[in-house]
């Protein structure tokens, strides 16, 4: 968890990036405009979290650092979760076992929904119904029907509903954002994303829970109630590719297989998607889960250059000569001793081997202290930030229509029913 | 060969800073300049007057209207003391305080209440001349706190920290490239646990006709005309800087005090000033020094 010093300093320079984010994150300039901080008054957004899991208690720690939050409610239906979560709060927040009975409660302001994926839309719902604002960690939910569900609900009740895409709040991508739009890399055609781990994903079940609470505690693994990597992990980076694009696929087609966790799962372990874009642009992505040799990246690619936020580093494709300092790097791998030149340009990179590229900027962000903290702030201003809910929506149908692709071996189209409007056409469009 | 070398960089403070970190691997120094780079930001949040909401902006809005004023943020004091010592140390040929078109006016910390004087309102600190070398100064022992035992650190070419010796000799050694002739040297350093810092008016902004120099003489705001370098290897950073600054403003005499004054023997190890005009590549104002 960030420390307060650490985190005003997150905090500053994700305003700063408010200044140049415009058109492309407009749930930027709104948040600074309200100023995050300004919470002199001392109000705090009373919030209650619904499923308190690994995810759920990570959210739990830092909103108890968040000057604007506090936590009054706590709700899982797994009693160890339970008992975890009333020791996180130190038994000061109200805890329950069923939902509905938290929606009861008094004093509530809003609520934070991290329970396992198929329950997203009938509990955010509920919420809505109940006149509470409600934030609900990615992906938005297990159907496309569902997903559609839970934005018709936030219009109907005029809540808000905002999703856990953390990276909308990252001040890396917020600035390689801005290099993109004001053509750095020139014309992006292709952006290339993928999430590799090595590990089977299961939890461990305690002895006697029997089948349906390995289900349960396995979620991840089962087509009842996720679609595994696409959810879990490609809706991240699928989001970021709608946003550097601007704009949704219009297709995917893909492939999927259970290629080495042999284990009775019923989700794949490895995924391969191609999403096409207007002017045919394409991502392309994978994630696989018996290798983490290249992690996780996002390669954004234009015409001039490439944007890397993973690791915080944009790349020209023609790299200025560099300064004397990187010959220095180059002549101690190669064993020499030699006079490292200062005071002017004196060695280009022969290769892009040896080009490291240069940092996006401020690389010390704390995404989901600031995504937390903008949540409350617009909790108890009751206003949604612009645009912010279109972008989970469509990184979430994203997923599903990649998993639908693969099981189908068949290209799928995006469904126009499932492009959500900007907040300016919507407001033409009232007009 | 040496079998493990990181490299890495950051943009703070205008500039880009290098961090070469011998016998380090990825992973590590990846953490190293990540926290060295967070220490940078918070020095740069606290002494920048360019952002509005500094510790340095606050306190100069406050110096408008009032002759002192009370320092609560460490950074700030910090700097504040650095730069009373360095301009009692120079001589006054640096201070935070040097204005365009004025003499610079003085200042005076008091450690104990924290608290800063200036000579009348008005007075205006500005730690662009300090901030790179304080920056060092931070870095360098958070560094070898951690294990590093070998180093070359680089802020923007023109603030150096040499940290131990070169993995593959007995010091870093550094090759000045000529201002006005990029492939010729104009000299040459060898540097094991100290700091460089080089300080240069050629090409001072002539922009349109006009020059536009960054180096005023304090006792007088003129800007310091002619082109020259002047170069400083010292114990410290912060005073390198100062010194190399100090040095660039000073006419000979002045130089030749400073450098000997008490207490620069021993943060100067050497020091050494190139003059040049447009008719002559290089035309040393005096010989290379080297402190006794």
């Amino acid at each position: 968890m960030p420390t307060e010093g650490r985190f005003s300093l997150s905090r500053r320079r994700f305003l700063e990036a408010a200044a140049i984010a415009g058109a492309a994150a407009p749930w930027v300039g709104a948040a600074a405009s309200r100023s995050l901080a300004a919470t002199a008054g001392g109000e705090k957004a009373r919030i209650g979290v619904i499923g308190v899991g690994v995810r759920g208690r990570a959210l739990i720690l830092h909103m108890q650092q968040l000057a604007n939050t506090e936590i009054v409610a706590v709700c899982d239906d797994y009693e160890p979760h339970f008992e975890r979560a009333q020791l996180l709060t130190q038994g000061k927040a109200a805890a329950f076992r069923d939902h509905r009975a938290l929606l009861d409660m008094e004093g509530l302001d809003a609520v934070v929904i991290a329970t396992p994926l198929h329950e997203h839309a009938r509990r955010t719902i509920d919420a809505l119904d109940a006149g509470l604002h409600v934030m609900c960690e990615k992906a938005m939910a297990r159907t496309l029907d569902d997903c559609k569900a839970m934005v018709d609900a936030a219009a109907r009740t005029g809540l808000i509903l905002q999703i856990g895409h953390q990276r909308l709040f990252n001040v890396v991508y917020l600035n390689a954002l801005e290099r993109a739009r004001a053509g750095e890399i020139g014309e992006i055609n292709q952006i290339r994303a993928y999430w590799h781990r090595n590990n089977d994903w299961r939890r461990e079940a305690p002895p006697g829970g029997g089948a349906a609470l390995e289900r349960k505690l396995n979620w991840r693994l089962y087509r009842e109630y996720s679609a595994g990597l696409m959810t879990e992990l490609a809706s991240h980076q699928i989001q970021v590719a709608n946003w550097f694009f601007d704009a949704v696929p219009e297709r995917v087609m893909g492939s999927g297989s259970i290629c080495f966790w042999r284990d009775g799962r019923e989700v794949y372990d490895q995924v391969a998607l191609i999403y096409d874009y207007s002017d045919g642009r394409k991502l392309i992505y994978d994630s696989f889960i018996a290798n983490k040799h290249y992690g996780l990246e996002e390669q954004i690619m234009g015409h001039l250059g490439t944007i890397e936020p993973e690791v915080n580093r944009i790349y020209a494709e023609n790299p200025p000569p560099a300064p004397g300092i990187l010959q220095l790097g180059h002549d101690i791998r190669q064993g020499l001793f030699e006079a490292t030149p200062i005071g002017g340009g004196s060695w280009t990179p022969e290769t892009a081997a040896t080009y490291a590229g240069e940092p996006l900027g401020w690389s010390q962000y704390e995404d989901t202290h600031l995504q937390m903290e903008a949540f409350a702030d617009a909790v108890m201003r009751g206003e949604p930030y612009p645009n912010l809910l279109r972008e989970g929506y469509h990184a979430s149908i994203a997923s599903l229509l990649g998993e639908q692709a693969m099981d189908s071996g068949q290209p799928v189209e995006w469904p126009r029913e499932h492009v959500m409007p900007r907040e300016a056409q919507l407001a033409e469009t009232r007009a | 060969m040496t079998a493990v070398l990181f490299h890495d960089c950051f943009y703070a403070m205008g500039t880009r800073f290098d961090a070469v970190l011998a016998d380090v691997d990825e992973a590590r120094g990846r953490g190293l300049v990540r926290e060295a780079a967070l220490r940078v930001e918070e020095m740069e949040e606290a002494l920048s007057v360019h952002r509005t909401g500094s510790a340095a902006s606050w306190l100069n809005r406050r110096l408008e209207t009032q002759a002192d004023a009370a320092i609560d943020d460490p950074q700030l004091f910090g700097a504040l003391s650095v730069a009373e010592h360095a301009r009692a140390a120079t001589g006054g040929l640096f201070t935070p305080t040097a204005r365009v078109g004025a003499p610079a006016p003085g200042f005076q910390v008091d450690r104990e209440a924290w608290r800063v004087e200036v000579e009348a309102p008005g007075a205006r600190f500005d730690f662009g001349g300090l901030g790179k070398g304080l920056a060092l100064d931070v870095v360098e022992p958070m560094l070898v706190a951690a294990g590093v035992a070998s180093a070359f650190l680089s802020f923007g070419e023109s603030s150096i920290r040499a940290v131990g010796r070169h993995p593959l000799g007995p010091h870093w050694p550094v090759s000045l490239r000529h201002p006005m002739a990029g492939e010729r040297e104009l000299t040459s350093f060898a540097l094991t646990d100290a700091c460089l810092s080089v300080s240069c008016t050629v090409r001072n902004g002539r922009e349109g006709g006009a020059v536009h120099a960054h180096v005023i003489r304090a006792s007088s705001g003129a800007p310091v005309a002619g082109a020259k370098t002047v170069c400083a290897v010292t114990q410290t950073a912060a005073m390198g800087e100062a010194i190399s600054t100090a040095l660039l403003a000073a006419h000979e005499h002045e130089a030749l005090a400073v450098t000997k004054a008490p207490g620069m023997i021993e943060e100067i190890a050497e020091w050494r000033v190139f003059s040049f005009d447009d008719d002559m590549p290089v035309r040393p104002a005096m010989e290379p020094q080297h402190a006794d």
